[in-house]
């Protein structure tokens, strides 16, 4: 016959509290450090470059931080560019302005 | 049908550690940059964690022995994307209990695919007690990886860490990285599976 669902579930909730006092067999820390040693022998040491750091500037803490100050970068260097070349780019500019007012 | 306790009736069991230590920032640091000795010192440091979380999964000491090996080479490997933004404990934890997932899975195809025994097939010897140790605790320990072994993977790691660690599902499905709504689902269907489980099993 099987048990009533009431006194199984009773019965694993008590199991389960008992079962959570339960230590685990001591284990000599040797055989970890090994198994860590050796793995570390065989993976070699990471070579940091700036890349990794430039992703790292876009990390979950640091996106909008990174966002901002790339932006203003940019912008930065955009408007010292145009500024730089005005004197190149202002006919340039004369003929899509006289080009826009006549397409109106 | 009554539903299962959905949190232990004690409260989840306190990280020994502490979760930010900032000792643990500097050794990982100085172990990510090649530092042989900082590499051991962690090792020390959380191998009492490790092997209590991973005896959770195992039943006998040579497989504990080899979960607790395994957590810390996946550690090292993936010591390089460890970033200084996360607790390392916090982190350590999600590789431990990653590699308890990995041990249900073996051990699911394994019963697959094994010949039946004659005898009762979740029964390993059970795990000399040693002095100290509690043996109602152990068995009771025993009688639940046995019943939980019987569940698939993914349900078997998730009421694993819920019943016999004392973990919120919400903070295991972080850990194995689940969503809060496929979390919640999957606890459903893990409880629900265990009840029908329970209702076929004696239990003392």
């Amino acid at each position: 016959m099987n048990p009533s669902p009431e006194s199984s579930d009773a019965k694993w909730a008590r199991l389960a509290a008992s079962a959570r006092a339960d230590v685990p067999p001591p284990l000599d820390v040797s055989a970890a450090l090994h198994a860590a040693r050796t793995a570390a022998a065989a993976t070699p040491p990471p070579v940091r470059t700036w890349l990794d750091d430039f992703a790292a500037l876009f990390a979950t803490p640091r996106r909008l931080a990174g966002c901002g100050s790339f932006a203003a970068v940019a912008l930065i260097v955009a408007v010292w560019l145009a500024n730089d070349t005005w004197t190149q780019l202002e006919p340039w500019a004369d003929l899509v302005g006289s080009a826009l007012e006549d397409s109106l | 049908m009554n539903p299962l306790p959905v949190a232990p009736p004690t409260p989840p069991a306190a990280a020994p550690g502490p979760d930010s230590d900032p000792d643990d920032a500097a050794l990982v640091a100085a172990a990510q940059a090649g530092d042989r000795a900082a590499l051991d010192a962690l090792v020390r440091r959380h191998h009492g964690e490790v092997t209590r979380l991973m005896w959770r999964f195992a039943r006998r000491r040579a497989d504990l022995e080899d979960l607790v090996q395994d957590v810390f080479v996946r550690l090292v490997r993936a010591l390089p994307s460890w970033r200084a933004e996360q607790p390392f404990l916090h982190w350590l934890r999600r590789v431990a209990v990653n590699a308890g997932r990995d041990h249900c899975r073996r051990e699911a195809v394994r019963s697959r695919w094994a010949a039946a025994p004659s005898a009762d097939p979740d029964a390993p010897p059970p795990e000399a007690i040693a002095p100290g140790t509690d043996p109602a605790a152990r068995l009771a320990a025993d009688e639940a990886k046995a019943l939980l072994a019987h569940l698939p993977p993914d349900d078997r790691t998730l009421l694993t860490l819920h019943y016999l660690e004392g973990w919120e599902f919400a903070r295991i499905g972080e850990l194995l990285g689940w969503s809060g709504p496929a979390t919640k689902l999957r606890a459903f269907r893990a409880r629900r599976r265990l009840q029908s489980l329970l209702k076929n099993h004696d239990l003392p």
